[in-house]
């Protein structure tokens, strides 16, 4: 079944359809909503809360429409909101220092997706978003911009920089290939 | 290639996810070759074009998960499904002031548009199937309580101000042309009612009205006039 075919399932109320729906979406979201929260019990709190908006939401879905980036844009909107409420409270994080790693040289491939993971979780959330979407989730630019709600160059635009951050980042932080 | 041409073309380069054209890769590496402040460009875009390469899988999603996601989805405490968003709430007090607002003109309109009727004593909002079962009843008594306000407000008015219209009316018009049923029979007659009615102590505005109201009557009492300041001499 497609996702056209699933999405027609899913408006005519067929019962299985909502889980085979889940299951076929949740490893893309909640790979988007970890990169996002960079907490997995987070993660998966607005993984949720974002498959439950999609499923109610499902009558103001245009079907023509592609049905992967109206879900991720959903997810994305999530992570916006638990993210700005996240900045409302103190955390962890303003007591975790971000010290550049004094080692000579970081070359193993475990520590170096590591490092990556670290700086894009640095990132701007809007530059965050659209790397994980471009690099992670291999989306096009298209797709992106309907998932995010923005123009395909203020897309380019957000994607060229995060790149830019992230290799001035991790060659900061004394990465090596 | 320049070297304003030199980081976009590397953009190229990865938004071809490793699947580009090689010609492309070489005129990258023959650029950075030959100038020294693309050369740490290019470097710190070969660490991160190698980086993308071996970020890891990410962990599985809770066994579990989809059952999850269905409770939910039937729960009515998950989503914000009944919670107020806090900028409504911030408006909620500006909207009950303002369906008041509408209420007590309706109420007015309905009770001049029908001199001499009795208003019923339930709401006359009707039920809606269509609107939400709380507004309706708050819409019904918001209306209700308007109604009594207005009636113990201003039916004395009204009730004077409507007889020296139907007078005049009578004077001046048939009645029956109007459709009029008036036992009034002339104008002196109805100044001679009004007359009996302020003198018993009726006014347009009492009671609860005048409590409620009564901020608007900016005029000084007129019965009752402050003596005016004396002058520090005592002239």
């Amino acid at each position: 079944m497609d996702d056209r075919a699933l999405v027609d399932a899913l408006r005519a109320g067929d019962l299985h359809a909502p889980r085979l729906m889940i299951e076929r979406f949740q490893t893309i979201v909640f790979s988007l909503c970890l990169r996002m929260m960079s907490h997995r019990q987070d993660a998966e709190d607005v993984m949720q809360e974002s498959f439950v908006r999609a499923l109610r939401g499902l009558s103001g879905f245009d079907p023509e429409r592609p049905f992967r980036p109206w879900l991720l844009g959903i997810a994305a909107n999530r992570c916006r909101t638990a993210l700005a409420k996240r900045l409302r409270r103190p955390g962890l994080s303003d007591f975790v220092s971000d010290q550049v790693d004094q080692r000579p040289g970081l070359t193993d491939p475990d520590d170096i997706a590591g490092e990556i993971e670290r700086a894009v979780g640095r990132l701007r959330p809007e530059y965050r978003l659209v790397f994980t979407l471009f690099h992670e989730q291999s989306l096009g630019y298209e797709e992106i911009a309907e998932a995010v709600e923005r123009p395909v160059g203020t897309v380019k635009t957000w994607l060229h920089r995060a790149r830019a951050e992230l290799a001035e980042d991790l060659s900061r932080r004394g990465v090596r290939c | 290639m320049n070297c304003r041409d030199f980081e976009p073309t590397w953009n190229d380069w990865l938004d071809d996810r490793g699947a580009g054209d090689p010609e492309r890769a070489k005129s990258l590496e023959a650029h950075a070759a030959s100038c020294s402040r693309c050369l740490s460009v290019h470097a710190r875009y070969l660490l991160l074009s190698h980086a993308l390469r071996v970020v890891g899988p990410l962990p599985a999603v809770s066994e579990n998960f989809a059952d999850r996601v269905l409770a939910a989805r039937d729960s009515p405490e998950v989503v914000g499904i009944g919670r107020v968003d806090p900028r409504l709430r911030r408006y909620s007090a500006l909207a009950a002031a303002a369906v008041l607002l509408m209420a007590v003109s309706f109420g007015f309109r309905a009770w001049f548009a029908r001199p001499g009727q009795t208003l019923p004593d339930r709401a006359i909002v009707q039920k809606s199937s269509v609107s939400p079962a709380p507004l309706t009843e708050a819409l019904a008594v918001a209306t209700s309580t308007t109604l009594e306000l207005a009636r113990e407000a201003s039916a004395p008015a009204a009730r004077v101000g409507y007889q020296l219209a139907s007078a005049e009316l009578t004077e001046s018009t048939p009645s029956t042309t109007l459709g009029l049923s008036v036992d009034m029979t002339s104008a002196t007659d109805a100044l001679q009612r009004v007359g009996n009615r302020l003198n018993a102590g009726v006014r347009p505005l009492e009671g609860s009205a005048r409590r409620a109201f009564g901020f608007l009557l900016s005029s000084p009492r007129l019965d009752n006039p402050k003596p005016p300041p004396r002058s520090p001499q005592g002239a």
